[in-house]
């Protein structure tokens, strides 16, 4: 089954240990939501992942991967 | 206001709205019990727009989607097999209370159905592409 992994963990932390709270506020969702997408239960929409990636200033393959 | 105040405000608001309806079924006064729905939706409106925090996003709307779906299914089997069973229990009489439950049941069945197929049509038109 194909399974969508992301690094947003570890992208957090190497933005200067941004919290998950920080993060939700520059994307527009919920802290509830970030812990979600970063426990792999969650994944989200098309735009909600160039947000991420947008903060990050990287692709959006650097954060999301495509497991099959 | 942030988003853990809302949700303390929106558990109390939840218990007094349930209080005044419990109370206005006791005392057979369904002005109360409306006045307070309609009261509770308003102040809640009001509270989440004073929200700075997101106190709603995609994850929340696509739980809301399951639980709906879930909701829906459940709902139009239980009925539909309470109105089978009440209309065949009953087909000697079908002018009796039971039968006639099980009548008003198949119809609100058959509407909720339409009412999902019309509006299942409208938005996957809304959202199909163009040949």
């Amino acid at each position: 089954m194909p399974k969508i992994t992301n690094n947003i963990r570890r992208l957090r932390f190497d933005h200067d240990e941004m919290t998950q709270d920080e993060l939700a506020r520059h994307v527009g969702c919920t802290r509830q939501t970030i812990i979600a997408l970063e426990q792999g239960k969650y994944v989200p929409s098309i735009e909600l992942a160039f947000k991420i990636a947008k903060v990050f200033k990287v692709k959006l393959d650097d954060v999301f991967q495509h497991e099959r | 206001m942030n988003r853990k105040t809302y949700m303390v405000w929106q558990a109390v608001l939840t218990v007094i709205v349930g209080v005044a309806v419990a109370a206005g079924v006791i005392w057979d006064n369904w002005i109360i019990a409306l006045a307070a729905v309609v009261g509770g939706m308003i102040v809640l409106t009001i509270l989440r727009r004073s929200t700075k925090d997101v106190t709603v996003d995609e994850r929340n709307i696509a739980s809301v989607y399951k639980a709906a779906r879930l909701t829906f299914s459940l709902g139009i089997i239980g009925m539909g097999i309470a109105a089978l069973v009440l209309i065949a229990l009953n087909r000697d009489n079908l002018a009796s209370t039971p039968a006639s439950i099980g009548t008003v049941l198949a119809y609100i069945t058959c509407g909720l159905l339409i009412i999902n197929t019309v509006a299942y049509t409208i938005y996957n038109r809304q959202i199909s592409g163009k040949e």
